[in-house]
């Protein structure tokens, strides 16, 4: 039972517990990203958000503990010059923590923990890149799948604007309820140029979901030419390719799952390739 | 007087008869009830307490456990399939729910070293 149990003691004396959560708090101020055990990630994340709720009063007081808090000059000046202003109009919730999965040496649980809105924002590029990717299944489970290929994803940004008006429960719209309201949380209190980038980025990435096979087979076809025993690199188990519609735990499972049918307008490496629109690349 | 001495037998007939339940008998073991006398003089010794120890307290296994009975006993002990394997919403690959899907994670952050490196060169 853990009834009205406040804080973790992480198998430590209070004075080290302590300096090790300054530690990781000076750390994630000057990275903005650090990677770590899951309850260290949760208990850092609390006390740096107090720390930039400190930062963004910019009274002597707060400015006299955040000092005495961090542990490196170089995290003090972040703090007060580039945070206080990143979350000027955010009311808390400046971190956030994202599952990474179990350590190799000793399945210890992972987590990165991030600074929301940094430059190098984990959420960011994992919603462009499921944006990218469902504009590419709409696309060919409408359309021929030559023309998707040699079309791509022009429309992101269209289909963004379109996404950021739809309010959440209501029906409509091309994206996954949970992908549209990441955009919502994401696009909220970044400036005005921030669709344009998501858009771009999603765009790059629907026309590298689509050209990968062909740049694979053109590589094998390579590797066959040296060497006819090569074999063509196989997929991972599970792994759902671009216009595939069955899921990934039975794919993973194979015979021993439940079986369907393969969809017919599914992007493997072979049929990329005989699409008679995709001209054969010059490698 | 008389009534102390009646009531007095009384409880000695009923503590001796309860010797003779089965329920009794079957708790504690009569080698405990009828020990040998103590020794009195010298060191405790381990003859002595195992005397005072029957063979029915000392557990122990009295066959080797067969094969069969020690795989039916390991039967449930085997490794659990996992149930929370998703799709990424990125690339498609397996990957578990609630969690960072590997496979973008290490492409995401390499594509940055790689950027820091050629800015750094250049």
């Amino acid at each position: 039972m853990k009834h009205g149990v406040a804080f973790r003691k992480f198998s430590r004396t209070m004075s080290h517990r302590d300096l090790m959560l300054r530690n990781l708090v000076t750390s994630l101020f000057e990275h903005q990203r650090i990677r770590t055990t899951l309850p260290k990630a949760l208990d850092t994340a609390r006390l740096a958000e107090k720390i930039i709720t400190m930062g963004k009063k910019a009274d002597p007081g707060s400015h006299t503990r955040a000092a005495n808090f961090l542990l490196k000059p170089i995290a003090l000046k972040n703090l007060f010059e580039t945070f206080s202003k990143r979350y000027a109009e955010r009311p808390g919730g400046y971190t956030r923590v994202l599952k990474l999965g179990n350590r190799q040496g000793d399945n210890a649980p992972q987590a990165v923990l991030e600074l929301v809105d940094n430059p190098e924002d984990l959420r960011w590029e994992m919603t462009a890149r499921a944006v990218g990717w469902e504009i590419v299944q709409n696309k060919i489970a409408k359309e021929k799948l030559s023309t998707v290929v040699t079309g791509g994803a022009q429309e992101a940004k269209d289909i963004l604007e379109a996404e950021q008006r739809i309010e959440y429960g209501e029906k409509g719209g091309l994206l996954r309820p949970k992908t549209r309201w990441n955009v919502q949380k994401l696009l909220r209190f970044r400036g005005a140029e921030a669709l344009e980038e998501l858009s771009g980025k999603a765009a790059e990435h629907a026309d590298k979901l689509l050209a990968t096979p062909v740049a694979l087979k053109a590589m094998f076809d390579k590797k066959k030419e040296k060497d006819a025993r090569n074999f063509a690199p196989r997929t991972i188990a599970g792994q759902k390719l671009v216009g595939e519609t069955r899921s990934v735990l039975d794919l993973a499972q194979g015979d021993l799952g439940y079986q369907r049918k393969a969809p017919s307008n599914i992007l493997t490496m072979q049929k990329a390739f005989r699409l008679k629109s995709v001209k054969r690349p010059a490698v | 007087m008389s009534l102390a001495l009646q009531s007095l037998r009384a409880s000695s007939r009923s503590w001796t008869s309860s010797f003779s339940t089965p329920l009794f008998r079957a708790l504690v073991p009569a080698a405990f009830l009828f020990a040998p006398a103590l020794p009195r003089t010298g060191t405790w010794s381990l003859q002595s307490l195992l005397e005072l120890f029957p063979s029915i307290v000392l557990a122990v296994p009295k066959k080797k456990v067969s094969h069969s009975r020690k795989s039916m006993r390991s039967a449930n002990k085997g490794l659990k399939d996992k149930q929370n394997i998703v799709a990424c919403p990125g690339c498609g690959s397996p990957k578990l729910s609630h969690h960072y899907c590997q496979t973008c994670y290490s492409e995401i952050t390499r594509n940055w070293k790689q950027e820091k490196r050629t800015e750094a060169d250049a």
